[in-house]
């Protein structure tokens, strides 16, 4: 190979390399010792990154250890925290004593456990396990109840493995939140008074038993009234005719009876469904004591007939109206055998007891009966009472003793305040002297309020979704639950549960079929269900909100067969009841139905035709007073926060 | 300054080189060569082994992370099961990852081939103190994964990484 080189006018120097290379032959080496350098830079660097990538796995391996004992420890703490809440921790929370608590030192459970834990990776160590509650807020600024909260529960873990360390923080939300019913103290609530003062007596029978046979607390009453009052008729129980929506007597069927043949009226009378509390003694020598017991004293086994009556007698000698109780004949005797004035008369007034105690002769009645323009029963209710003779009978003339009550329309004491609708933070009528508004104990609050409680707030609430909180044959629930819909049991499924919840809804709620507590769990556990349906709508002004609607159920009861519900639970129910056609059950209609309430109701306004002729009230008081025993803690089922810093493995 | 002609330089200058001489110049280049060769061939050595050692080194640390994410992908699996259905593998059942994977939307992603060599074993054990209730809401996890590799004697030694947490029924 060579070159030409011109070094000047017509002349070239020519250069052969390869004499020029061969003349220096070590260059070959010293250009060949870069590239082993080279190689070994390169192959050092190889082992670098392939040996850091090695030790890097190791260090990867090593957080995720602590990681997962961390959690693990801290899922043990969590186990431990949630089953001990109500117990252990509610007051401490309700008092915010809970600081800092070292659980790993404190409780030798956690403690055996999480070494239990620590033993499965030799090597790892616990640093600190830790529960702490912070930022706790009321629900509203407002609110009257002071142990109304929520809040962070903050669980800290420490763990350390070899060279790598962390701190884990879980964050659970926490809501302490009252699940007392609405109108806990009364077995029946009426907010608003009905159209007008008779109406209460219209539509289907119901009858109140005040006393709480488990706890023996007694429930109240309060039919609201308006400017009239209302007018109660003893004896509401029986119904004309059972096909009959209305257990009123129509006013021209009566006076049909009586114009045509009086003994028509006695023979219509004797027709009706027999009181079931025949065996009282007479009530009009009675006294009522502070805790509602009404003592006979009266040991005679003649009855008087009590009839509740309207206006005064008209000239017919018949009363236009006849409400409520009615004379019968005694016994199965025939009526020429029967004195008149010994027939024994109804006795399901508001209030009185279905089973009363006839050797002790005891009869239970409501503590007090509220309502405006209502007067009170018996002693306590400032009765008025007259004796009027009713003809029965003309040939030959026969009368019965019939006892009048008055009520109103004179406007009694306001006793407890009634709650106001729902454009109410809580549905309080006033705010108190500083301005805060809140629980009188007979208000229900918003929907939206109660969804700021609920633990569990969802879109439909049906026994499918309650799968979550199933244990065992039962459902066990702590809190509020909400939705816009919910279904509480199934056509061929009654609804069990145990715990202290409430299921509230602003938009509509079924009752499907039974709802009943689990009574192997209740005697360890504190059970008691809220059905709470406040509608977004709801209003004085505005009637036109959904009911809590209901399905009866075939069954046999003593031998006949019947269509009932039965409900363990406290309903609040701002626009009442209504019965619908369910699918396990051929009634058409509610009066063929009997609803029982084991608990009470409270309603803005009661719409008694909507529902059963036979609603069957029984007054349970399930919530304890001490220990906060109306208060639930809950802790959120997912996680809020998570937060984790590692050190070393770098 | 002006070059001299090559022509001008005598031919014995020219074609001695640095080294100078004829006989020199072919002798040397082979001895260089044979020198050079001899050097190279033991530097050649610590470079081939130092390529060889890492090649190795990257497999285990490929295998390792392999392991490390299948520990990672069966421990999230059994924390994503209902309770009642974490239970625990027989101490000598080690299972291999081969077979379906991924699954969802008509389509399959199989186990890579790599991956028969990873086993798995799952030890869940009941908590140990408590209430009763705490001992039925509690499961202490340990998933071991375990593959064989050849160490730097060409001898196939086993490896085993373990994760362990606690699962409880609550969550």
């Amino acid at each position: 190979m060579s070159c030409l080189i011109k070094s000047g006018p017509g002349r070239s120097l020519n250069i052969n390399y390869c004499d020029r290379r061969r003349s220096r032959p070590g260059n070959a080496v010293l250009m060949l010792l870069p590239i082993v350098l080279f190689m070994l830079v390169f192959g050092y660097a190889l082992i670098r990154r392939t040996s850091s990538e090695h030790t890097q796995s190791f260090h990867v391996h090593r957080q995720n250890v602590v990681t997962y004992l961390a959690e693990g420890a801290i899922n043990i703490a969590m186990q431990y925290v949630s089953e001990n809440l109500e117990i252990k921790y509610k007051q401490e929370l309700i008092e915010d004593r809970v600081k800092m608590v070292n659980l790993y030192e404190k409780i030798p459970e956690i403690k055996k456990n999480v070494d239990f834990l620590l033993k499965a990776m030799p090597g790892s160590e616990l640093v600190k396990l830790t529960m702490d509650f912070s930022d706790a807020v009321k629900f509203d600024k407002l609110q009257r109840d002071p142990n109304e909260k929520m809040g962070l529960l903050i669980f800290s873990c420490g763990v350390k493995y070899y060279d790598v360390s962390t701190v884990l923080k879980i964050v659970r939300d926490v809501k302490i939140v009252n699940v007392s019913p609405p109108a806990e103290d009364f077995t029946l609530y009426t907010n608003t008074p009905q159209a007008n003062e008779l109406e209460i007596n219209d539509g289907p029978s119901l009858l109140c038993t005040n006393k709480d046979s488990d706890t023996g607390a007694t429930g109240n009453i309060r039919i609201a009234g308006g400017e009239k009052g209302n007018l109660f008729h003893i004896g509401e129980r029986y119904a004309w005719d059972d096909q009959s929506m209305s257990p009123m007597p129509e006013r021209a069927r009566w006076l049909t009876y009586s114009r045509n043949s009086p003994s028509q009226a006695f023979n219509a009378l004797d027709d009706l469904p027999k009181p079931s509390i025949s065996l009282v003694q007479s009530s009009i020598e009675a006294e009522l004591k502070a805790d509602g017991l009404m003592v006979v004293k009266d040991k005679r086994k003649s009855f008087h007939c009590v009839i509740s009556i309207e206006v005064p007698l008209t000239d017919e000698k018949v009363p236009p109206f006849v409400y409520g109780g009615v004379p019968y004949k005694k016994g199965g005797e025939e009526p020429p055998e029967v004195k008149p004035e010994q027939g024994y008369g109804k006795g399901c007034l508001f209030g009185y007891a279905t089973k009363t105690n006839v050797d002790k002769k005891k009869v239970y009645l409501p503590k007090t009966l509220y309502g405006k323009g209502l007067k009170k029963l018996y002693a306590k209710y400032n009765r008025k009472e007259e004796v009027l003779t009713i003809p029965v009978s003309a040939n030959p003339p026969r009368t019965i003793k019939v006892y009048v009550y008055y009520y109103g329309p004179e406007i009694a004491e306001k006793i407890v305040e009634p709650y106001s609708s729902a454009n109410r933070a809580f549905s309080v009528v006033d705010s108190d002297s500083e301005g805060r508004i809140g629980f009188d104990g007979c208000a229900a609050l918003k929907g939206e309020e109660y969804k700021k409680r609920a633990f569990f707030a969802t879109e439909e609430i049906n026994m499918k979704s309650m799968q979550m909180f199933a244990n065992g044959g039962s459902y066990l629930v702590n809190g509020v639950l909400f939705a816009n819909k919910i279904e509480i049991g199934e056509a061929k499924q009654s609804f069990s549960y145990n715990g202290r919840f409430m299921m509230v809804s602003d938009g509509e709620m079924t009752i499907n079929n039974d709802i009943y507590i689990d009574k192997k769990l209740a005697k360890t556990i504190p059970s008691n269900l809220t059905l709470v349906l406040h509608p977004k709508n709801a209003s004085e002004v505005s009637q036109i909100v959904k009911p809590i609607r209901y399905k009866a159920k075939k069954a046999n009861v003593q031998g006949e067969k019947t269509h009932t519900l039965m409900l363990d639970a406290n309903i609040f129910s701002y626009h009442s009841l209504e019965f619908v056609k369910g699918e396990n059950s051929n009634a058409n209609s509610s009066a063929m139905t009997t609803l029982f309430v084991f608990g009470n109701l409270s309603v803005n306004r009661l719409l008694r035709k909507e529902f059963s002729p036979k609603l069957h009230l029984i007054y349970r008081k399930r919530l304890a007073e001490k220990d906060y025993g109306r208060y639930v803690v809950n802790m959120s089922p997912i996680y809020s926060a998570w937060y984790e810093d590692k050190k070393g493995g770098k | 300054m002006k070059t001299p002609a090559l022509n001008s330089i005598p031919r014995s200058t020219r074609d001695s080189g640095l080294s100078g001489g004829a006989f020199a110049s072919k002798g040397n280049t082979l001895a260089f060569v044979l020198i050079f060769m001899t050097i190279l061939s033991f530097l050649m050595v610590p470079i081939i082994n130092i390529f060889t050692y890492s090649s190795i080194t990257a497999i285990k640390s490929k295998n390792a992370l392999i392991a490390l994410n299948l520990a990672l992908q069966t421990i999230e699996e059994l924390k994503a099961k209902p309770f009642d259905d974490v239970e625990s593998m027989l101490p000598t059942d080690w299972k291999s990852f081969e077979g379906e994977w991924i699954s969802g939307g008509g389509e399959k992603i199989d186990y890579p081939e790599y991956y028969k060599l990873f086993k798995k074993n799952v030890e869940v054990v009941k908590a140990d103190g408590g209430s009763e209730k705490t001992i039925k809401k509690l499961k202490r996890v340990v998933v071991s994964i375990r593959w064989d590799e050849l160490n730097d004697e060409r001898r196939s030694i086993q490896h085993v990484i373990k994760l362990a947490t606690c699962l409880t029924a609550e969550m």
